[in-house]
């Protein structure tokens, strides 16, 4: 029933010698086709420029104090005046500056702790779904057991307080506690897919497991990888933030959202710009890597490509 | 075998979806009828549209799908025009349907008992030790052994044989004058496809149940059908006898099919092939739908699309070969094969 | 006909696979499912060797041992004289070279991220067989012996219908010039008509690179169709091996027997002369098999020496055909009344 669906609604395969398209040229049909996939690149883009022209692009320095000018409310409002935008904080920094600025770390510390856990989640995945029931795998998937036992904030309380709060470690730490989520998605999925016919096709010319993982395995796992990836991306930005709150975050004078966002929390009854305006930052961005992860999925897979 | 009631007519049927290609009509102008007690086998390869059909006979096409045009009468009954509702009404009742796989049309957290129980409350008012007597005796009539253990019994613990005759007995626990059987035997094995055609088979000689046997299998439908509609790309390109089929197809589709089915009484180096592939329904050939593939298409075929032609009573061809009186196909071959050598 | 002097290209001996099932923490000793059980045969140089059978009856694990996708519980497989099951890991990869295999599925046989030119090349690559263009060049030669047009390349199977695929899934198992090829239900999933040009495809490979097959399929006309001798198999045993005439005109086999009979006719005018030999039941369950010979519980001949005592494959009137029964060929023995 479903099969003969499927079958009649198959792509059409024309006899005409196969058109070759330029990678680049195919990725950018694609993303024009998806609106919130253009959406999600704009975002990206955006947040990537600011992160990186910082010095440029604010109109002060983040960390000038201004007792003047405390809780200075954005322009709009009243009281509010151009020359602070997005108004000032209790200490009267000007919000704009510093969300500006603090994309810089934030983006720096979500996206290199990811690719972190990535790293580490993939392989033991693979390797443990490959193997699975073997003593590797036992062991790997006791780790993950227990791991969900403990809260991770725990884990990572502990190992600050060791090593003190600075990028490279709370990247490290954030890029250690991360890759269970991959490693148990992956390897339940490599369960399923090396059961596949073309997995044993693989194995029946011969091929290496090596060779197996690396190009029938990893590249079927591409939209696991994206959707866990872009989902961590934005849990990290908030863990940073939670760290930051419990005092074991990234220490003024670097600014991150997160840490912004806590420090407006005391004021949100009566200042509410001052949680609000990164909270914005960190959705709008959250939201924008979501629908890029949606869009990517689509360039890896083949089977969008015939799609017009 | 004189004065046969009328069960089902299919007039013009056309099914289509609609797909990121555009609308594609799965199943385009199908007529047939299917009368009492009668087994009518309709044959295809995959894409063809006879599941199509037969969903769209049960109320089963749901978006993007839709019936685009036609009239389906169930005995007094339009089925078109009826709403979800009064469809549900015959769902099980006056039209039921087994699948290819029954493994995935029973559910398997509940036990085989209360899967036939419920079409029986669903359409008939009796007690419930009146249904639970019934569904014993339906399974019992389907040829199931020690019936009162298998009501009990969840399908994961039965074979592929049993779950098929407890989709049967369910289809057929409310007395049900229509069976649609989308493939059944396709998923079992050749002694276990063997009993349950002789269990259809004694369905229709008990109950005079009218059968719409879908399948690809030739020889299934040697071995059940009366009649049989032989459909390519969406539309019906022979109906006739059984007999007169087999011995004289009149479409070069279906003689292509009979010629390519290797047959266990033969020997054979070489097996006579239908080339190329079915087309895909986004992307119809011109003319007559088979033309690419046709042995004997003559330019009018690629360029017109031929309508059904009555032989005679009971026989129908889409094909421009037979539009003036009937051709003998092999004949034609061979003329054709001599002015081409 | 062949002289019995003559090396087989393959020989297998009391092939056996045990699984263990329900092992637990409760269960010490877990049950097992004899999925192949002490087979035995020959498969000669430029012959197709069919195995049939019903679902579960093992024919596929088979393909899987000689092959060692799956490793044997016990007994050999002599490969050009050489124990497969005995090589070392490297060894093997190196013999793989000559044994390849077709699978069923051509939808799922097929990585889907690969590009056709990428599938083909793959065995090509593993082996360091070729490289720069002569790889294209294969490619290319290969795509043309099935049948396909080497414009397509750079498509992905996707792209393909089921028979295109199923070519795609023969040009990779020839690309390395195997001599043995197993297709493990290598038309099953096809359309009636596309099945027959892989068949015809397959015939003419054969006669063109001298290739030798084991076809396994559930498909009794398609497999008699291939095949020159077959081996019936049943429970993980062989019950019957024949060439193809003898097995379908001089069944000795009851099961053989009621596997023929359950094959639709290919005309309606045969129905009636039609003899009713419709095996009844279910197969066993292969963790519990019943004692003796497997098959007396759907066996209309059986008698208690069939209830105690397996038959073991013991050859019969005919030369070369071999069955697993009691009673082979003893048809009124349900009229004499010992059933």
């Amino acid at each position: 029933m479903v099969h003969s669906h499927t079958e009649a609604l198959k792509p059409e395969m024309s006899y005409e010698v196969a058109r070759t398209i330029h990678p680049i040229t195919r990725w950018m049909r694609l993303l024009l086709r998806s609106k919130t996939g253009t959406f999600g690149f704009v975002i990206l883009v955006l947040v990537a420029l600011t992160a990186l022209l910082s010095v440029l692009l604010a109109p002060y320095d983040p960390t000038l104090l201004n007792a003047r000018n405390r809780l200075v409310p954005p322009f709009w409002s009243d009281g509010g005046s151009m020359a602070h935008i997005l108004g000032t904080d209790h200490l009267g920094r000007d919000i704009l500056s510093r969300i500006i600025y603090g994309s810089q770390i934030t983006l720096l510390v979500s996206g290199a702790s990811v690719i972190i856990s990535a790293v580490i989640g993939i392989t033991l995945g693979v390797v443990c779904g490959y193997y699975g029931g073997g003593w590797f795998d036992a062991i790997v998937m006791r780790v993950v057991d227990a791991n969900m036992a403990i809260p991770n904030i725990l884990f990572m309380l502990v190992i600050v307080g060791v090593f003190g709060t600075s990028v490279p470690t709370l990247i490290v730490v954030l890029g250690i506690t991360g890759w269970i989520a991959y490693t148990r998605l992956i390897r339940a999925e490599v369960l399923s897919l090396k059961e596949r016919e073309f997995i044993r096709a693989a194995r029946s010319i011969g091929t290496r497991d090596r060779t197996i993982m690396r190009k029938h395995i990893l590249p079927n796992l591409i939209s696991t990888c994206i959707v866990v990836s872009t989902l961590s991306v934005g849990g990290n930005i908030v863990l940073e933030a939670s760290l930051s709150f419990l005092g074991l975050g990234i220490q003024p004078p670097i600014v991150t959202w997160g840490y912004m966002l806590n420090e407006g929390r005391d004021y949100i009854a009566t200042s509410w710009w001052i949680a609000t305006f990164p909270g914005v930052a960190i959705a709008v961005t959250v939201l924008g890597i979501l629908f890029f992860g949606d869009w990517l999925r689509d360039v890896f897979d083949p089977k969008a490509q015939g799609r017009r | 075998m004189i004065n046969r009631q009328k069960v089902l007519e299919v007039r013009h049927l056309q099914t289509q979806f609609r797909t990121e290609h555009g609308i594609v009509r799965s199943v385009d102008d199908v007529s047939f009828r299917l009368d009492a007690g009668e087994i009518l086998g309709i044959v295809g390869e995959s894409g063809c549209g006879k599941s199509v059909t037969s969903f769209s006979i049960m109320g089963l096409i749901e978006a993007p799908g839709e019936i685009a045009g036609g009239e389906i009468w169930l005995e007094e009954q339009e089925l078109t025009k009826l709403s979800k509702r009064q469809l549900r009404k015959l769902q099980g009742k006056d039209m039921a349907m087994i699948f290819q796989e029954p493994l995935t049309s029973l559910n398997p957290l509940l036990t085989v008992g209360l899967q036939i129980s419920e079409v029986l409350t669903r359409h008939k008012r009796l007690s419930k030790r009146e249904v639970k007597e019934q569904s014993i005796a339906m399974l019992r009539q389907v040829g199931i052994p020690r019936p009162e253990q298998v009501y009990h019994a969840y399908p994961h613990e039965l074979s592929g044989g049993m779950r098929q005759r407890v989709m049967i007995a369910i289809a057929i626990s409310c007395g049900s004058k229509l069976l649609i059987a989308d493939e059944p035997t396709t998923a079992l094995d050749v002694t276990i496809q063997a009993q349950i055609l002789k269990l259809m088979k004694e369905l229709r000689d008990n109950l005079n149940t009218s059968i719409m046997l879908i399948t690809h299998d030739l020889g299934v439908v040697a071995e059940m059908a009366d009649r049989v509609i032989v459909m390519y790309a969406g539309q019906v390109v022979e109906e006739g006898d059984v007999y007169e089929i087999y011995r004289s197809p009149k479409h070069p589709y279906t003689k292509g099919l009979m010629n390519s089915t290797p047959k266990i009484e033969e020997v054979r180096r070489k097996l006579e092939s239908i080339p190329g592939t079915v087309p895909v329904l986004s992307n119809m050939p011109s003319g007559c739908r088979f033309h690419p593939r046709c042995p004997v298409a003559r330019d009018k075929c690629r360029a017109e699309a031929p309508q059904m032609k009555l032989l005679r009573p009971g026989v129908q061809v889409r094909c421009w070969l037979h539009q003036e009186g009937e051709v003998e196909l092999n004949e034609e071959f061979k003329r054709r094969a001599a002015a081409g050598g | 006909m062949r002289s019995l002097k003559e090396e087989p290209l393959l020989e297998v001996r009391g092939l056996t696979k045990h699984f263990d099932v329900g092992k637990g923490w409760f269960n010490r000793k877990p049950a097992q499912l004899k999925a192949v059980d002490g087979i035995s045969f020959k498969v000669h140089r430029g012959e197709t060797f069919g195995i049939v059978g019903e679902s579960g009856c093992g024919k596929s694990t088979t393909g899987s041992l000689i092959l060692r996708l799956m490793q044997a519980t016990a007994g050999e497989v002599l490969f050009e004289g050489e124990d497969l099951l005995k090589l070392n890991n490297h060894q093997m990869r190196e013999r793989r070279k000559d044994i390849q295999m077709i699978f069923q599925d051509p939808y799922a046989s097929l990585n889907p991220r690969m590009k056709v030119r990428d599938l083909i090349a793959e065995p090509l690559l593993t082996h360091h067989m070729l490289e720069g263009a002569q790889i294209d060049a294969r490619v290319a030669e290969l795509m043309d012996m099935v049948g396909l047009s080497p414009a397509y390349a750079k498509r992905y199977p996707h792209e393909f219908s089921g028979g295109q695929r199923q070519r795609i899934g023969i040009a990779r198992a020839l690309a390395l010039k195997p001599k043995l090829i197993i297709c493990d239900e290598a038309v099953s999933a096809l359309d009636v008509s596309i099945q027959a040009q892989i068949l015809n495809l397959l015939s003419s490979l054969q006669k063109e690179l001298k290739l030798t097959y084991i076809f396994i399929g559930h498909g009794l006309p398609a497999v008699k169709h291939i095949s020159d001798r077959i081996a019936v198999m049943y429970m993980g045993k062989i019950v019957e091996i024949a060439a193809k005439e003898q097995l379908f005109h001089q069944a000795m086999h009851p099961y053989t027997e009621g596997l023929l009979a359950s094959i639709p006719i290919s005309d309606p005018t045969q129905r009636s002369d039609r003899q009713e030999f419709i095996l009844e039941g279910d197969l066993p369950s292969p963790v519990n098999p019943p004692p003796g010979c497997t098959f007396h519980t759907r066996c209309p001949y059986a008698t208690d020496l069939c209830k105690s005592e397996a038959p073991t494959l013991q050859t019969g009137e005919y030369g070369g055909h071999l069955a697993a029964c009691h009673y082979p060929r003893q048809k009124d023995l349900k009229v004499a009344g010992s059933y």
